[in-house]
Formats: structure tokens, C-alpha cells, sequence
């Protein structure tokens, strides 16, 4: 975890409110400060849960994420703009974080979570929150946040259900123990509301903040199942395998 | 015996598109049972996302009782109006 970094006058008063939540307070800030957050991409999932990190003053992020802004990007993926149509999604991403909070750092990575850079950028950051959509780069970034002793928080949504985990690895079951495999029923396109894919980056980006800055109770070991149709929340226990492929030599 | 079924997600559409049925099962029966009686049921597209091409339980569902994943590959028996739920993960974004 990164060192925590002191407050200046113009963060105490910027964070001023968010510092009276009990348990967090101006330890809690500097503890933010100090951290970096990796988000891959910043999708429907990704850019809330940036936004929120940004707002909350995490003092690193790195926003990964390809591709230009197409029309159907806009119902969800709140950094993207109508103006930004066509440009490249990280430019508008980064820009966007910029205009909230100058007082961070904020690195754009024009590409999305691959075999090549999973290792470097995961090793640039303390934390992963993962919003990626494919499968593949949800496993790649687990791999190596097993790997690096990082920590994941794992934000998925599909139609009307969304669902938060978090890895901590040697203390929590890691993604491949819940899904060894690509599951085969997943499909590059989905139904999605902005609104249902930002309720798990909120929820994510709050498991984030509690996890960087030590207080209140992650969802470890434990996966928050939420049913927006029908406004049901029900908290599930998750189980380690003790064959995993990635995680299992963390526990001999 | 009555067992709750709960769908998360795709596998709601793959079992018709109700999110919970009851089902009656044999005294005794466990996880794989229910996951046969339901894949006879629904048909091919449940079926895919319950069993492996091999015919065993596939291993990215993840099966919840109460509010417990359990193992699929000792899957513990059932006790009368057990809650079971479903999920094929979820990625998205
Ligand atoms: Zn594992």
C-alpha cells in the first residue's frame, strides 16, 4: 500500500466533509492520497467508479481503456462526452477527471488490459478495480494482482443484476476460485442502464475507499448480489478453491 | 421435497425468464440432482450454462444454498424448502 501523503490546506477544505465519516477522518485522506488505483476500462462501470475515486481524492489513478467515443457508449459511460465523439475514450476520460479534481494525478493508458501490459500496469498501482467487459482481462488482472500481492475489486453487471467482490489475496478466494474458466454464456454485447452499471461502480468505488484507507467492513470472502428489477440485495459467502490454479500456493 | 430455485442474470433467460420457481425433489437429493431435474426441464440453452460438454457440472456457475456457495464437486445434499440460487458471472461495463 502507498505512504500515506499529508494534507495541504486546499485538500482539508476540498474533503471536508467526506473527513467527518467516522472511522476515516484526516488519517483516511492521507491514506487516499497516498494510494493508486488502476481502472480498466472506463466503460458504463468504469467511469463512475473513477469519478467517485477522483472526487474522493485517490492520488493516483490510471484510467486504461482503447478505442474512440461511439453513440451507444454515451447511455453509461459518464466520462465519455457528445462533443468527444470519434476521439479517443481515455483522452475524454482523463480530461474529464482533470476538470473534477486537478489536484491528482491522473495517467491515460490508451489500451485495454492485455497478456503484454497486464503485468506493468497492475504493478503501477496498489489497487485494481476492475470493470473491464470481457472475461479475459477480468482473468489477466487477477492473475497478476494474485501475483503482486495487489488488491481487486471486482464490479460486474449484466441486464438488471450487478455484483461486487473483493480480492485480497491469502485472505479471500481470487476470481479464478469463482470462475476457473471463461464462462460460456457471456457475450461482448448486453443489455445495461447507466444507472445499473453505476450503482456496482459506486458500490465499488466504496469498497475501494474502505480498503485503501482501512475502515469499515470490504466485502471479503463475500459477493453482494444485487436484483435492481426487483430491488433485491442479498450479500453471498464465496468459497475458496483449494485447486486453484492461481491462488493456491498463497495458502500451502 | 420443495426446493426454491433463484436465477441471476442470463441464467434467468435461460430458464424462461422467471427468476424463481419451486421444484419438488426426492428426499435425499442434492445439488446435482436439482441440476439435472432443471436441465431436463428447461431444455438445451440451461442445460449449456449447468453442464460441461462432458456432462459434468460446469465450473464457472456458481450455486449458492441459503446464502453459502457450495462445491460442486461434493455437492451437499438438500434439506426441504432449501433456497438455491444460480449465477453465471457477470462481467460488463
Ligand atoms: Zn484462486
Amino acid at each position: 500500500m502507498g505512504t500515506p501523503r499529508p494534507l495541504t490546506p486546499e485538500d482539508r477544505a476540498r474533503y471536508e466533509w467526506q473527513m467527518w465519516t467516522p472511522g476515516f477522518g484526516e488519517a483516511g485522506q492521507e491514506k487516499l492520497k497516498g494510494a493508486s488505483v488502476l481502472i480498466s476500462r472506463c466503460g458504463g462501470l468504469g467511469s463512475p467508479a473513477a469519478y467517485e475515486l477522483a472526487a474522493a481524492g485517490v492520488g493516483r489513478l490510471v484510467i486504461a481503456h482503447a478505442g474512440n467515443v461511439k453513440p451507444s457508449d454515451l447511455n453509461r459511460q459518464l466520462l465519455m462526452t457528445h462533443d468527444w465523439l470519434g476521439k479517443p475514450r481515455v483522452e475524454s476520460a482523463v480530461r474529464r477527471l482533470r476538470e473534477l479534481n486537478p489536484t491528482l494525478e491522473i495517467e491515460g493508458v490508451p489500451e485495454n488490459i492485455n497478456e503484454s501490459n497486464a503485468a506493468e500496469l497492475v504493478g503501477r498501482v496498489d489497487l485494481v478495480l476492475d470493470a473491464a467487459p470481457l472475461f479475459e482481462e477480468r482473468l489477466l488482472m487477477n492473475r497478476e494482482v494474485v501475483a503482486q500481492g495487489k488488491i481487486l475489486v471486482e464490479c460486474a453487471m449484466y441486464d438488471m443484476d450487478a455484483n461486487v467482490t473483493t480480492v485480497i489475496p491469502g485472505r479471500t478466494p481470487c476470481l479464478a476460485c469463482l470462475f476457473p474458466e471463461k464462462p460460456p454464456a457471456w457475450k461482448r454485447q448486453f443489455p445495461v442502464f447507466g444507472g445499473v452499471s453505476g450503482t456496482a461502480a459506486c458500490i465499488g468505488a466504496i469498497e475501494a475507499i474502505k480498503v485503501l484507507a482501512d475502515f469499515g467492513q470490504p466485502l471479503l470472502g463475500e459477493m453482494l448480489l444485487m436484483d435492481l428489477r426487483h430491488m433485491t440485495f442479498r450479500k453471498m459467502k464465496v468459497r475458496r478453491d483449494p485447486n486453484c490454479p492461481v491462488c493456491r500456493r498463497l495458502w500451502d | 421435497m420443495q426446493i426454491e430455485v433463484e436465477y441471476v442474470a442470463q441464467m434467468r433467460s435461460a430458464a424462461g425468464g422467471a427468476t424463481r420457481e419451486t421444484v419438488t425433489l426426492a428426499q435425499g437429493a442434492t445439488v446435482r440432482d436439482l441440476v439435472a431435474h432443471l436441465a431436463n426441464r428447461h431444455g438445451d440453452t440451461l442445460a449449456a450454462l449447468l453442464l460441461a460438454e462432458d456432462g459434468r457440472p460446469r465450473s464457472s456457475t456458481l450455486v449458492f444454498v441459503g446464502e453459502e456457495q457450495v462445491d460442486w464437486e461434493c455437492p451437499p445434499e438438500l434439506s426441504d424448502s432449501a433456497k438455491v440460487t444460480f449465477l453465471a458471472p457477470l462481467a460488463g461495463g
